[in-house]
């Protein structure tokens, strides 16, 4: 009986005399049917749901795929068109209803969690800790034994325990990175950055703190995080819901908070894509380095002082810069390893 | 009062069925549009990913798909079924998407080391409630171990039906193929599979 048919058997594809056919060979033999439990047995193993599903967040991707559609203005005129449906409820607030009593639940064992164990950063043994690390250039993820996602930006580093302590996972970043954190209410997730603590439950965000940096940075795109200074208590922390930055300025140690409106500004690069609103070309250029591993000269100091706005979802290098150059009204080149702007 | 009726609402979307949900999202139903993404999401951006390799390749294909039949609902046209649409949806678009990255070998090192750092640190073990013995667990790895380095075509065909359920006739169309190329390469995809882990229980009993 040649294995075609099997399958198709086994998927119940067959026709009725295909069928027919296998049901005559099995009663043929035990040595017949044995093969075919066998096949039987991988097959209805192979449709089972595991390992199940860590990987994507149907929650998380639906708030990024509903900010998009805002970003677009493809949002506009539901309340018209959906009222004249039969379901007359105002969609806007399930969603908005559906999110708040997440936010709610985690926040309150946020806020539990985050009292009763919390233990400082110490020292770390090098044997026990793994560092992964995305150089200029590259930018990727990675799922660490929890089953939390990291995806680094380029020149960008983590440190992670080889195994997490039984009471809280720890890592220690200097970069940027998106985080999407699973929910594990008795182990609190806690990154620590030079300067500041953030500290989690289930939640995706982003953290930017490269070293020539001043300031810490955290993004929330969903859930509740705690941030605060390295040497605070615990009780200091901000707490930080879906759409908030807050900011660490690491020269005084102040904290500033703000709304976010456009929190893809803040994760496109995680699709390769550079997003910036009215940023200073100094800071663009810092971005442009990391992302190519090419030196940024300003031939005119001026340059730096200039602020960009633009949406770059192009991955060829020589359209971003091109884009750049004609929005700002600047002259460039391209070297090997050096890209010249001037005026 | 509000929840409640909040949740309601989800749950007599979720009984629909596609052909309602199409008919609702082409009058700008927001509410239909959510059900929709939230009932194949899961499904789509795992087979997205065994054609990407990335999980942030995947997501993007899988939002661009929902994105682009929210700009165009007026005219979104299915002549197929809706499941077969977003499957074919979600192959054009990722295989668009890595002939675009192709070019860029910075982004492909890129997701290789995203891909590395998967392999790394593996899938976590979920809890044990899904009625599953240790040795099951452990030939489902092992099955899948042995697709994951299958030709292209029919690693695909066979996911497609084992992981996302879809019939011989929806795969022949998703992949633009005949149903007897689809036989054949369950086929041989299960023969694979029984070849390989009986050879792994002969070298393992040794």
């Amino acid at each position: 009986m040649n294995i075609e048919l099997l399958s198709k058997y086994l998927a119940e594809e067959c026709s009725k005399a295909e069928k027919e056919s296998v049901d005559k060979w099995l009663s043929e033999s035990a040595d017949n049917q044995d093969y075919l439990k066998n096949l039987k047995n991988l097959w209805e193993l192979s449709s089972k749901n595991y390992p199940p599903n860590t990987l994507f967040n149907t929650e998380a991707d639906w708030a990024v795929l509903k900010n998009r559609m805002y970003d677009e203005g493809i949002v506009g005129n539901i309340k018209t068109t959906a009222s004249r449906s039969k379901f007359s409820l105002n969609s806007t607030w399930s969603v908005v209803l559906r999110v708040a009593a997440i936010f709610l639940i985690a926040g309150l064992f946020g806020l539990y969690t985050i009292k009763s164990i919390y233990v400082p950063v110490e020292e770390t043994d090098n044997k026990t800790q793994k560092e992964i690390s995305m150089s200029k250039g590259k930018r990727g993820g990675v799922t660490l034994s929890d089953g939390t996602k990291v995806y680094l930006n380029a020149d960008s580093r983590i440190s992670i325990p080889t195994v997490f302590s039984a009471d809280s996972r720890e890592v220690y970043l200097e970069g940027e990175a998106y985080f999407d954190v699973v929910k594990n209410p008795n182990k609190p997730f806690v990154i620590n950055t030079n300067g500041a603590v953030i500290q989690v439950l289930g939640t995706s965000f982003v953290v930017k703190n490269y070293s020539d940096d001043k300031t810490v940075q955290t993004v929330v795109e969903s859930g509740v995080v705690s941030f605060r200074r390295a040497n605070s208590e615990m009780n200091d922390g901000i707490i930080l819901t879906k759409g908030k930055l807050a900011r660490l300025d690491l020269s005084n140690s102040s904290i500033t908070t703000e709304n976010v409106e456009n929190i893809d500004l803040y994760l496109s690069w995680k699709r390769g894509e550079l997003k910036f609103n009215d940023v200073a070309m100094s800071e663009v250029a810092k971005q442009l380095e990391r992302r190519y591993d090419m030196t940024i000269v300003f031939e005119s100091d001026s340059i730096k002082d200039m602020h960009l706005t633009a949406e770059l979802k192009s991955k060829s290098m020589d359209n971003v810069i091109r884009t750049i150059a004609t929005s700002l009204d600047l002259k460039y080149k391209i070297s090997k390893d050096k890209i010249t702007f001037n005026k | 009062m509000f929840l409640a009726f909040a949740f309601q609402d989800q749950n007599s979307m979720n009984d629909l069925n596609d052909i309602d949900l199409v008919a609702l999202i082409r009058e700008g139903n927001e509410k239909a549009f959510e059900c929709l993404f939230f009932k194949y999401h899961v499904e789509l951006s795992r087979f997205a990913i065994s054609i990407t390799k990335s999980r942030e390749f995947a997501r993007d294909v899988v939002q661009d798909v929902f994105l682009k039949i929210w700009r165009n609902r007026e005219n979104w046209e299915v002549t197929v079924c809706v499941r077969v649409y977003l499957f074919q949806s979600v192959k054009n678009q990722a295989l668009n998407l890595l002939e675009k990255q192709n070019s860029q070998l910075r982004v492909v090192s890129g997701f290789r080391s995203e891909m590395e750092s998967l392999a790394l640190f593996g899938t976590p073990n979920a809890k044990s409630n899904d009625g599953l013995t240790d040795v099951q667990r452990y030939s489902i790895k092992q099955i899948w171990a042995i697709v994951e380095n299958m030709p292209e075509r029919r690693r695909m065909v066979f996911e497609l039906n084992r992981r996302q359920g879809l019939s011989y006739k929806e795969i022949a169309k998703v992949l633009d193929i005949t149903r007897k190329t689809v036989e054949n390469h369950i086929a041989n995809a299960l023969q694979d599979i029984r070849d390989q882990i009986l050879l792994k229980d002969i070298f393992e009993k040794n």
